[in-house]
């Protein structure tokens, strides 16, 4: 058969760089990052946190061709930032979001598993006012802890 | 909660110092980038959980990785010393392949195959399970039901030598001690043999005087390869149940609503007020994941692992990134013994995330994750085998 070899759509050969970055050489500040074995799961959440980089003026990516496993990252900045920089903050960026996120489902996690729970969570639910992160960013003005309900409430808080 | 934010970061939300990165430059905080997780059910089987504050791209980055990057055990090889039944030997293997083993701790607790010593999988990268099974034709019955339990584990060759409290301690590398102390012990075994009221997975039937003998080798692999690694069988991923954004057009012959059934998680948003104007600024911001393991693996750690394989790669582009323009040259040496990927020095000041190991380490974020770990690095490698 002449199907690639599966394994190389992940795994980077012994001799093969991760990332090449190419200068554009008539626009400033300009590059195309070309990251091998790295498809869309990557690709696209790097672009994202890049558009929300105020230096950032483009940031894009491609799969440029679906049989083979790289993909490109076009990002040009403002004079305040250059491109290697503004990738670099980004994944920067998505680390602590991703290790924010691990904490708090491992905190809940436990929570759940120890039979209590998850903390605060669901507290307005029986109240018709779901506000599930208790920041009043869900419904206007509507902030309900846990205790409150359970005081006044018949029904089990945590029953979900 | 999609796209409807009032205002800037208000009230409890953080005030996340935002220090330390490259360039010197602040990312201002917005709507998507201060991440909330709500976990609303979790047990061995399934998760639901609500994720907001991120980019629509990263909710997808982390369903893709949960799906195909999170490594399990499957049978891959099977060698058929007998098959008298009418099922052909392809379709068994096939059959096999598919069977969910139990993969705890398989990130730490056994090699890739190719990252191995051995030539065609050892002790520290295969589980080897054998079926070998015929049928007089007893009590008058027709045919038997040939199922995963009937699967049983064999020793798989060049495993650690007997423990000998007389003789001196077995010569084995830390690469071997480390997988022998994270090798779960129930590691391989079909999913739900031995529990009643598991149904077992039917493999064959097999009729009088029939036979099958084969041996099967499990590796180690991700869902990339084959789909038998994935070990969620599903995850389901929504966002702006009531379609505000207008991500998509539901067409419908009389009556959108009924055509349209809500799904359960829509009591969790607003509903549309039809004299609103369309806000054409409003993003998605709150999406609603459920995962359902296919049990090799719980699913606490398939999330777990999945949100470690994204820092992992991040990391990686970090690493690369730095290699490439040649900068901070002394910080990427920072060693290799798993434990500093990356260091900004300011990095683990940033209260909330505690997590002075660096996330080179995915380990270091908390401990109590059984299968935190290094998945595959990909240096050092001998030629791929397989």
């Amino acid at each position: 058969m002449n199907q690639p070899n599966r394994i190389d759509s992940w795994l980077l050969q012994d001799d093969e760089k991760p990332l090449t970055i190419t200068e554009d050489p008539k626009i400033p500040n300009a590059a195309t990052v070309l990251l091998r074995k790295q498809d869309h799961t990557l690709g696209n959440m790097i672009r994202a946190q890049l558009l929300l980089d105020p230096t950032v003026l483009f940031a894009g990516y491609k799969v440029p061709h679906p049989l083979e496993n790289d993909i490109i990252i076009k990002i040009q900045t403002d004079e305040r930032s250059n491109p290697a920089d503004a990738l670099k903050r980004a994944c920067h960026l998505l680390i602590r979001q991703t290790v924010h996120i691990k904490q708090q489902f491992m905190d809940q996690a436990k929570n759940i598993e120890m039979g209590m729970g998850p903390d605060q969570a669901l507290a307005g639910v029986n109240n018709g006012n779901y506000d599930p992160y208790s920041d009043g960013l869900g419904r206007e003005g509507n902030t309900i802890v846990g205790g409150q309900v359970r005081d006044n409430n018949q029904t089990d808080v945590y029953d979900f | 909660m999609n796209g409807y934010y009032n205002g800037p970061s208000t009230s409890s939300a953080p005030a996340q110092p935002v220090g330390g990165l490259p360039g010197g430059i602040d990312v201002p905080l917005g709507q998507t980038n201060q991440p909330r997780l709500l976990v609303r059910n979790l047990n061995n089987t399934e998760t639901n959980f609500h994720l907001s504050g991120v980019e629509l791209a990263y909710a997808n980055s982390l369903r893709r990785v949960m799906m195909a990057d999170v490594p399990t055990i499957a049978i891959d090889q099977v060698l058929f010393l007998q098959n008298t039944t009418p099922i052909p030997d392809e379709m068994l293997a096939h059959r096999l392949g598919l069977v969910p083993l139990i993969s705890k701790g398989v990130a730490k607790g056994l090699r890739y195959t190719r990252d191995c010593e051995c030539d065609e999988g050892c002790y520290y990268c295969m589980v080897t399970l054998k079926l070998k099974v015929s049928f007089r034709g007893a009590d008058g019955e027709k045919f038997m039901r040939v199922t995963s339990d009937m699967l049983e584990i064999s020793p798989s060759p060049g495993g650690p030598p007997p423990p000998n409290p007389y003789g001196p301690p077995p010569d084995l590398t830390d690469d071997d001690r480390q997988i022998i102390n994270n090798r779960d012990s129930e590691l391989g075994v079909p999913v739900g043999k031995g529990q009643p009221g598991v149904p077992p997975i039917l493999l064959a039937k097999m009729g009088q005087g029939q036979e099958i003998d084969l041996v099967c080798k499990a590796y180690k692999g991700i869902a990339k390869h084959h789909a038998k690694w994935s070990p969620l069988s599903t995850v389901a991923f929504e966002y702006d149940l009531y379609n505000k954004l207008r991500h998509t057009t539901h067409w419908f012959e009389t009556d959108e609503r009924a055509e349209w059934p809500l799904s359960s998680n829509a009591v969790f948003e607003t509903p549309p007020d039809p004299s609103e104007p369309f806000d054409y600024n409003a993003v998605p911001s709150t999406f609603y994941y459920t995962a359902e393991s296919v049990n090799s693996i719980p699913v606490r750690s398939v999330v777990e692992q999945g949100l470690d394989l994204l820092i992992e790669n991040l990391a990686g582009v970090i690493l690369a990134v730095q290699k490439e323009t040649g900068v901070d040259e002394d910080e990427e040496d920072g060693g290799e013994n798993g434990d500093v990927g990356v260091v900004e020095p300011d990095f683990s000041g940033v209260d909330g995330y505690g997590a002075p190991g660096g996330y080179g380490a995915p380990g270091g974020v908390g401990s109590f994750g059984a299968n935190g770990g290094q998945w595959g690095a990909g240096n050092g490698m001998s030629p791929l085998r397989r």
